[in-house]
């Protein structure tokens, strides 16, 4: 998977947490979509109370279907390789296709 | 559940056109109100023709989701074959007319076979071989 450019200086973080804690935030980033790196600067934003706003809103607020980064990452794959949409995705897709040729 | 009808290759490809008939069809599709199927040499005829990169490929792969796809049995060859030899456009074997007769060919056998209506823009045509042929 192609990862996104960051802008800005970055610094790595190497700490041992709780493997729930590990498990839930992975989980709750695969299901929004985004990269774990991407959801724990978001959830230290939050903590740290910086202009923040839920993920969720974040995520949804003036996106289209095309701007998903797993829409993204499929898009960038060559002619015949895997097409792997959920219903919502596919949905969306296909309204996205009237007009489209 | 909505009863199943057949679609022609021409709804999706009107519907990618900008059609405004083939959008209220597939938007009905989308919403849950109809359910439709279309057969597997349709589906080959579109993965071969219309789509030309990715985007298209990702396009069509979302649309055909919603789609039930009917395999070409034996059976429905032979009655295809006998609709096409009776209706053979007068034209060279390399033409593209006879590929897309070949198409309404198992479309006609499909419908006749299942009594499914098919949508179509080529109703006459569907209607003259005792098809149920509905317009969009």
């Amino acid at each position: 998977m192609p990862r996104q450019k960051q802008e800005g200086p970055t610094r790595q973080l190497y700490a041992a947490i709780r493997e729930d804690l590990y498990l839930a935030a992975k989980t709750k980033s695969t299901e929004l979509r985004i990269p774990l790196r991407e959801f724990l600067e978001r959830a230290i934003e939050l903590a740290l109370d910086r202009d923040a706003r839920p993920v969720s809103m974040q995520q949804t607020s003036g996106r289209t279907i095309w701007n998903d980064e797993y829409i993204v990452m499929q898009a960038d794959q060559p002619i015949g390789s895997p097409v792997e949409l959920t219903d919502e995705e596919a949905r969306a897709i296909a309204k996205d296709a009237f007009g489209n040729r | 559940m909505p009863e199943l009808a057949l679609l022609d290759e021409s709804v999706l490809v009107q519907y990618m056109a900008g059609d405004d008939g083939a959008r209220m069809l597939i938007d009905k599709l989308l919403a849950g109100e109809v359910s439709l199927a279309l057969t597997a040499s349709t589906a080959l005829h579109l993965w071969s023709h219309h789509v030309s990169d990715r985007k298209a490929e990702i396009h069509m792969s979302a649309m055909i989701r919603f789609i039930e796809q009917i395999p070409l049995t034996g059976d429905l060859a032979k009655i295809a074959g006998s609709i096409q030899a009776r209706n053979r456009p007068g034209v060279s074997d390399e033409h593209e007319e006879i590929r897309l007769a070949e198409l309404k060919a198992v479309n006609a056998a499909t419908a006749l076979e299942t009594g499914m209506p098919i949508y179509s823009r080529d109703v006459d045509w569907y209607e003259g071989l005792g098809c149920q042929a509905l317009s969009y």
